[in-house]
């Protein structure tokens, strides 16, 4: 894969960081990359207008909706698959330079690590169906999201696509419970040596578990 | 009866050649940098303190490497300045007790030792220009000078063991320049303008590598960019027959901005006073963090101070925030009294690289401004402060402590833990072990058989060694041996195999009872080489194993010796991973062996390795792993930084002891990408409140004593002591550390480094030596070594 893309730009707009997949980049690349920036701003503008048109920056200045961030991941999974930007690590990269343009200001979240990426998310959850990403908040998702364990396998997202059509109403509180017992269930494991069926046994103990619990509280 | 009147000397015989060693000694010592550093370091400063103009004007200084037409000449020749001016036979004796050379006898202080050349460069002690000598292979100089009075004169100076030859009388006119032209086969012409040349006879490897691959100029720029900014001055390094460069501020540097812009994060400041009501001002504290991607090279990053134009030391300061480390630069400069005051206090160490007695004042205060100002620019540069509660504190002076440990490790040449240079040379596996139910429960009559112990050669030399098997029970002792004692000839990297095996749980064997199979490998003196034991339980129920299986790194080709650096476009080559099952289950496992981001919380990288093995019960495996590439295209986002590569190993069936997808081991080797300093002697530092009578510091072996945690007592009376002393506190922790550091070097077995640091003979093996003279000789030196360099720098 040839992809290149500037994550920062100097005060008189000379690139100032380029990342690419092979070092130094082609000019090709460097072409690519200069058409990719042009796109993000352009895009990031676009959203943001739209966004605000449609009302949704206006919740995001208080709490976030998830129907926000679902636009957002949405207009950003265009971007990486015109792009061809396969992988979290070159995702990694786009994120970078969202971050670092003078455009779509009031989607940018404080970073929280190379890990805790909020764009990350945000495309994380557009790859779900719009129906089911909204019947949880935010809040939930971040806390899905950020769960060490689930991060770094990507089949988890499948599962809790399943888990969504299965259940007709997620509480907030058992889904973070959910969370929680997940974690703790497979806090030292290696996940990627397991089948789906059986990461998925795994995540359905977890949630059963949950409902013991939740369900023998009085 | 009247006593005789003995006859005096007034001067007693000097070896001048161990004088000589010492000097080396102290420049080749942290905090100096090494002779060819120092040599420019010390003719610089001669040459700036004996300029006419006190702006700077006019004055230059000229190395020249002379290659062809006899033996290496370096010429050192400074312009613009007064020449060895005064009488050539001034009388030294007619001085009054104590009474200096004056400074106008510039020929007389020049070839006296022990006294500077004077003048307005920052020169001390008249020691340093013997460097010269120890420069050169013969300890042969000589010097010629044309004088602001036109006078051209010639001397020379060897000095071997306890000789010291110098001409009675500089030759002068004539005779000079023939002189010259003798000694030099005419290859050095006489001096035309006013001035002083060193010529060092066939200067040493060191030197001469140095100015020809450029980290000469190097040094020249570290140490006296600021003579260039300010005054114009001209430095220039030439290899004949290549044309002459000119040494600038570094480039590094993005030009010194006084204000923020274009990434460059600048904190700038003027006469600061380093006290209430104190009189002594810094005149200038400049810091800057340079912006991501252009980061400066090590030897220029960190706050210095400079005196009269010359880079002295760093100052240490606190809270560092990680991303800054490799980003953080600057210098200080103090007006002419604090620089007086500083330099009676005798905190400038004697080779001018460094800092003593950094508790007292001046230094001290000047340390504490820098600090104050560099967390005021912490604050705007949008990090918190460092922190002040207990917590936080004891956390932020750890690490400080830990940062100057591992440079002043560095430093000394102790290996760090990474590198593998000390791995274990033998390898010992119990292979083909099979039990009659599966497991090691077993019962009265049951047969153990087909059984080996297979013995590796990893190193590489050959090894005559002794070895056995026997069983045994803790009360019983000794219940049969299997095999043994027996000689062996282990050829490097080859390897040895006992008979099968058995063991025949016959009436001998108490029962229930814990029975241990050990084979032992010893060398030709019977000293202990390699142990491993596996264990039965006759009619008793087995433990369930507290560790399931180990990782170890056994040996890797690192491309930096004794260190953990890694640049782009290198590999860290022919990995050789030890993964030992601990149980008495045969074990599937997938081993993974990536690289992972340590500061992003060990974001993965790259996936090196990953394959699909079977350890059998007790058995212990090599895996070899051909190399781990760094490239750039792989490693662009890390820069400089640390890098983790781990390899753990994940269960890949379902047994009684673990469950599909567990981690049953796990190890992490550290290394850097293009970066030396931060090699980690403790991987970590954790606090305990063990009690009043608890020790001080504990130093916690992990991974099998290949890692190291320092857990320091904050309940211990002397560690409370230093509550109201921030400065006594970060001392007292690292000195703890100091202390440590001996320990785990024993606890390690790194007896050559032990041996080298305690400065033993070759034939002295530290692990022989008596309690007594391991603490004497060796643990209390080195303990002491370290705390010098912490305290001297």
């Amino acid at each position: 894969m040839e992809l290149a893309i500037i994550t920062e730009r100097n005060a008189d707009s000379t690139v100032r960081t380029m990342r690419s997949t092979t070092q130094p980049p082609t000019e090709a690349m460097a072409a690519q990359a200069e058409q990719l920036d042009i796109d993000l701003r352009t895009k990031m503008d676009e959203l943001e207008r739209s966004l605000r048109k449609k009302g949704l920056l206006e919740k995001a200045n208080r709490k976030g909706s998830v129907q926000l961030w679902y636009a957002v991941g949405n207009a950003l999974s265009d971007i990486v698959d015109r792009y061809e930007i396969r992988g979290p690590r070159y995702r990694r990269w786009l994120w970078d330079a969202l971050d670092n343009i003078p455009a779509g200001e009031d989607l940018k979240r404080a970073r929280r690590g190379r890990t805790r990426l909020h764009f990350e998310y945000c495309y994380r959850l557009a790859q779900f169906p719009e129906d089911l990403a909204t019947r949880m908040n935010w809040s939930e998702w971040v806390y899905f999201f950020d769960s060490p364990t689930v991060r770094e396998e990507p089949r988890a997202d499948a599962w809790l696509k399943r888990l969504i059509e299965s259940e007709t109403t997620i509480d907030r509180r058992a889904f973070r419970r959910f969370s929680e017992i997940l974690n703790s269930h497979i806090k030292r494991r290696d996940t990627s040596v397991l089948s789906e069926d059986e990461l998925f046994a795994q995540y359905q103990a977890a949630w059963e578990e949950m409902k013991e619990e939740v369900g023998a509280k009085p | 009866m009247k006593a005789v009147t003995p006859e005096y000397i007034t001067s007693a015989p000097v070896n001048w050649g161990h004088l000589l060693d010492g000097i080396l000694t102290d420049y080749e010592s942290f905090p100096a940098k090494g002779v060819a550093h120092g040599l420019q370091k010390e003719a610089i400063q001669n040459g700036w303190g004996a300029r006419k103009s006190k702006s700077g004007k006019g004055w230059s200084f000229e190395f020249r490497l002379l290659t062809t037409g006899g033996p290496r000449l370096l010429t050192m020749a400074d312009g613009g300045t007064t020449g060895l001016t005064g009488d050539k036979n001034f009388d030294r004796a007619a001085l009054k007790h104590g009474e200096p050379i004056p400074d106008d006898q510039r020929l007389a202080r020049f070839e006296s030792v022990y006294e500077s050349g004077g003048g307005e460069g920052p020169g001390l002690f008249g020691r340093g220009k013997l460097i010269f000598n120890v420069a050169s292979k013969q300890h042969l100089i000589y010097y010629d000078s044309r004088t602001e009075t036109g006078e051209y004169r010639f001397g020379e100076r060897q000095i071997q063991d306890r000789e010291y030859r110098q001409y009675r009388e500089v030759l002068e006119g004539k005779n000079a320049e023939d002189k010259l032209a003798e000694v030099t086969s005419g290859r050095v012409k006489p001096l035309t303008k006013t001035g002083t040349r060193i010529i060092i006879v066939d200067p040493i490897d060191e030197v001469v590598e140095a100015v020809e691959n450029g980290d000469f100029l190097n040094a020249v720029e570290e140490t006296w960019w600021e003579l260039i900014l300010r005054y114009d001055a001209t430095v220039s390094v030439e290899v004949e027959p290549s044309p002459s460069n000119a040494a600038a501020v570094p480039s590094d540097f993005g030009g010194l901005p006084q204000k923020s812009r274009d990434g460059w994060k600048v904190y700038y400041r003027e006469n600061i006073p380093i006290d209430d009501g104190s009189p002594y001002r810094i005149k200038h504290l400049h810091l800057i963090v340079s912006p991501p991607e252009k980061l400066p090279r090590a030897d220029l990053l960190g706050v210095v101070l400079h005196r009269r134009g010359m880079a002295i030391g760093t100052i240490r300061l606190s809270g560092v925030p990680s991303d800054l480390q490799q980003r953080l630069f600057g210098y200080v400069d103090l007006e002419p009294k604090l620089e007086d005051a500083l330099v009676e206090a005798r905190q400038e160490n004697n080779t001018h690289y460094g800092f003593a007695y950094t508790t007292r004042v001046p230094y001290r205060q000047i340390r504490q401004t820098v600090q104050a100002n560099f967390e005021d620019f912490l604050g705007r540069l949008g990090y918190k402060k460092p922190g002040t509660s207990p917590e936080e504190q004891v956390k932020r002076l750890a690490e400080d402590a830990q940062r100057e440990l591992n440079t002043v490790l560095n430093a000394l040449g102790v290996p760090g833990f990474g590198g593998g240079t000390d791995a274990a040379q033998l390898t010992l596996s119990v292979e083909n072990l099979a039990f009659p139910s599966g497991t090691n429960e077993v019962h009265r009559g049951d047969l153990v058989s087909g059984f080996n112990f297979h013995l590796g050669n990893l190193g590489r030399k050959d090894q005559k060694l002794r070895w056995s098997v026997r069983t045994a029970e803790r009360d019983t002792g000794l219940i049969e041996t299997l095999f043994g004692p027996e000689d062996i000839d282990v050829k490097a990297g080859s390897y040895a195999l006992t008979p099968s095996l058995e063991i025949n749980l016959d009436g001998r064997y108490p029962a229930p009872g814990r029975v241990a199979c050990t084979c032992e490998v010893v060398d030709v003196d019977g000293k202990l080489k390699i142990r491993r034991t596996f264990h039965l339980y006759l009619e008793i129920t087995r433990p369930k194993p507290k560790e399931l299986a180990s990782i170890q790194l056994m040996m890797a080709e690192w491309p930096h010796h004794d260190s953990s650096r890694v640049n782009y476009g290198e590999s860290i080559k022919n990995l050789l991973y030890q993964v030992e099952n601990r149980t008495s289950l045969p074990m599937k496992v997938r081993l993974r062996l990536r690289t992972l981001w340590a500061k992003e919380s060990n974001t993965p990288i790259k996936e090196i390795d990953s394959r699909d093995v079977e350890v059998g019960p007790f058995q212990v495996i090599p895996i070899k792993v051909p190399a781990v590439e760094v490239t750039e295209a792989d490693y662009q986002e890390v820069g400089r930084d640390k890098v983790n590569l781990r390899m753990h190993a994940t269960a890949l069936e379902d047994t009684p002891d673990w469950d599909k997808s567990e981690k049953l081991a796990e190890q992490n080797t550290a290394f850097w990408i293009e970066m030396d300093p931060d090699y980690g002697f403790f991987d970590a530092i954790e606090y305990n409140k063990e009690g009043r009578e608890a020790p001080r510091s504990r130093a916690v072996a992990s991974d099998a004593g290949k890692r190291w945690t320092l857990s320091i007592n904050i309940t211990h009376p002397a560690y409370e002591n230093t509550a109201d002393d921030e400065d006594r506190r970060g001392d007292y922790i690292f000195e703890e550390m100091a202390r440590q550091t001996v320990y785990v070097l024993i606890a390690m077995g790194k007896g050559d480094v032990l041996a080298r640091q305690a400065d033993l003979d070759k034939d002295e093996d530290v692990f022989e030596m008596t309690p007594e003279d391991l603490f004497k000789r060796v643990g209390f030196p080195i303990t002491d070594h370290i705390l010098a360099a912490y305290y001297g720098r």
